[in-house]
């Protein structure tokens, strides 16, 4: 079962140093992706998704960011520690990457065909003819009209919805064996969504990828994760199918995040949380979530909580389920 | 229930380089009851934001009316227009850029006051109210926005234009830059304001969940144009234009049995452009339900169920 892993995250630390002091982004995270399956993590801003996200492909500013530990092993390789040159051989090929503005993920001044054909061109080492060919082929499987004549223009010509298009024809140029999709969909419109979540969905199972999809939203992460991480202040508080999450999420956190999603019309009060995230400059001790927690006792305070497994692949961060 | 706003064939377009034409608002009518909420629903550059602005008359109309208490407010002349000024207020979706950094949040709130010719001892003692209000400490009126989280600065917002006691407020997506945990306390502080000081509210969102929450009767727009309105509770029961059928399936829902049946959505094609519009229903190039005639001719607002309104050939 172990070695069927695809990438397997253990203990990622990261921490951003800013002129208010340490920053500690991440917390100690872990998770693993088997071939073929949608992970999504799951958390609001500032609780340090995207970081994990740069951090496994090394994308992430250094200096002021600063892996402090962990390791992150794809296929069994891990990619935090092997050189430059032999990361190359993974990322954009083996592991690629969407982001979540594609217009400032595009080049401007680049058509798109040059800019989706360099993949073939760095990766494959095609011939010109060739190139043409695959990315003509790729950005009609992504769904632009006529792709023929469009290779020819440039990002500010395509729809924000044909650009998130293109950055995905991008990504599974090579067939990779993961994605990681850093909110993809956010800067859509909820029908240009909905088409671009099912094509990345189509694409992924039809070539076996595996994704990692983050995402703020729950709704979302339904639609379309197998698994899904929730994290909260460079942690993740749980982790469990798609179904269970739902249905019986253990983490005051989970629950209080599910319950203050309106759904439909209603006179009663929604349930909100009370206060903010901490601020993650200073030494956490206790539990990250104890702070704005209703159902608290001095002991999250002062220790922190490890994962445990709950149920049956349902594990999480909280002293109420210890036994 | 009495009218407080009526809209009628309200148009705006804008002119661009090269004398084209974006149709923001194309032909535009509907009326807010008093006390209530009407939710505005549509995709970016649908027109949300211009018919906000244009019912404050923060823009000129190309053409049409708007009624606030029975008055024209595109003929009123300044002095008119002023004194109905304070009654019209509006949210911004933006809390970070729609407070000035310079000021301090003391200073937001006594703007207005000090503008209508109130006395400092009185405009003090109502910052004070308004920041009691949004359930923000009263001694923290002399801080600076960045001392606050989004929520906190939203709630400001809100308090901002509570000041002048208005009737009508525009919220144009009040909560779409918050994170869901924040989001949720300021539509319960919206609903409560609404109940305790019986305001109107046109709720403008891209988010049908929320807007369904907030609202009592929903209105679809796209380009330009409302689509559908109706009860809240009978359109998100049963939509009957096939472009709100369509929003209504796209958006993700919590619950991944429902999410499951959507895995394979499909919808063709994108909002066309508000500078050459279709022809006939705007909807008609993504619609699959489409006729001859819908290619031809804009189809009108027909009362379809009670106080259902649906503008498709569909039900002709």
């Amino acid at each position: 079962m172990e070695n069927l892993e695809i990438l397997k995250v253990e203990d990622l630390t990261v921490h951003f140093h800013s002129h208010e002091g340490v920053v500690r982004a991440v917390n100690g995270v872990g998770f693993s992706v088997r071939p073929g399956e949608i992970l999504g993590i799951v958390g609001e801003s500032g609780c340090g998704k995207s970081t994990v996200a740069l951090s496994i492909l090394r994308l992430l500013a250094m200096p002021p960011g600063r892996i402090v530990r962990g390791r992150a092993s794809f296929q069994g390789k891990d990619l935090l520690s092997m050189t430059e040159d032999d990361l190359e051989e993974y990322r954009g090929n083996r592991i690629s990457m969407i982001f979540q503005d594609p217009l400032t993920s595009l080049n401007p001044v680049l058509t798109v065909g040059l800019q989706v054909g360099e993949v073939f061109e760095y990766h494959k080492k095609l011939e010109q003819w060739a190139i043409r060919q695959r990315t003509v082929e790729m950005l009609k499987q992504v769904g632009i009209p006529s792709p023929k004549e469009r290779i020819r223009e440039y990002p500010h010509q395509f729809s924000g919805g044909m650009r998130q298009r293109i950055m995905v024809a991008m990504a599974m140029a090579c067939e990779p064996d993961l994605l990681i999709a850093d909110e993809p969909t956010t800067a859509l419109d909820v029908t240009i969504q909905a088409q671009v979540l099912t094509l990345m969905r189509r694409l992924c199972r039809r070539l076996g990828t595996a994704v990692i999809l983050i995402t703020h939203d729950m709704g979302v992460v339904a639609r379309m994760c197998d698994h899904v991480s929730v994290m909260y202040a460079g942690h993740i508080v749980e982790y469990a199918e798609i179904e269970a999450i739902f249905k019986t999420p253990y983490h005051p956190y989970t629950q209080g995040l599910l319950r203050c999603i309106p759904r439909g019309k209603s006179q009663e009060k929604l349930i909100f949380i009370e206060g903010q995230p901490p601020r993650l400059t200073v030494e956490m001790k206790g539990c990250a979530f104890a702070e704005r927690c209703s159902l608290r006792d001095p002991r999250c305070t002062e220790e922190s909580p490890t994962m445990r497994e709950v149920s049956q692949g349902h594990l999480v961060r909280c002293f109420r389920y210890e036994l | 229930m009495e009218n407080l706003i009526e809209v009628r064939s309200l148009k705006k377009s804008f002119l661009l380089p090269g004398k084209r034409k974006l149709q923001a608002v194309d032909g535009l009518d509907f009326s807010i009851r008093r006390g209530e909420t009407l939710g505005l629903v549509g995709e970016s550059g649908c027109g949300k934001s211009t018919t906000g602005r244009l019912l404050l008359r923060l823009l000129e109309p190309t053409e049409g009316s708007v009624e606030f208490e029975g008055m024209d407010i595109f003929k009123l002349r300044s002095g008119d227009l002023r004194r109905i000024r304070p009654k019209m207020q509006i949210i911004f979706q933006d809390p970070y850029s729609s407070l000035s950094p310079r000021m301090t949040v003391g200073k937001v709130l006594e703007f207005p006051l000090r503008i209508r010719g109130i006395n400092s001892k009185e405009r003090n003692r109502r910052v004070a109210e308004l920041l009691e209000m949004v359930q923000i400490n009263p001694t923290y009126a002399n801080r600076y926005p960045h001392a606050f989280s989004g929520g906190e600065l939203q709630r400001i917002g809100i308090a901002r234009a509570m000041a002048l006691n208005p009737s009508f407020i525009v919220c144009d997506e009040p909560v779409s830059s918050l994170d869901v945990s924040i989001q949720s306390q300021i539509l319960n502080l919206l609903k409560d304001l609404q109940s305790r000081m019986g305001l109107t509210y046109l709720f403008i969102s891209h988010n049908l969940l929320v807007t369904q929450y907030m609202s009592d009767r929903i209105a679809v727009l796209y380009l330009g144009r409302i689509l559908e309105i109706a009860p809240c509770a009978s359109i998100s029961a049963a939509p009957m234009h096939p472009y709100t059928q369509i929003l209504t399936s796209a958006i993700p829902v919590p619950d991944p049995k429902i999410e499951r049946a959507k895995r394979e959505f499909h919808l063709e094609g994108e909002v066309a452009s508000a500078i050459d519009p279709p022809s006939g229903c705007h909807f008609h190039p993504r619609c699959t339900q489409r006729k001859e005639m819908c290619f031809q001719k804009s189809p009108f607002a027909k009362e379809v169920e009670k106080e259902h309104w649906v503008a498709c050939h569909l039900f002709d």
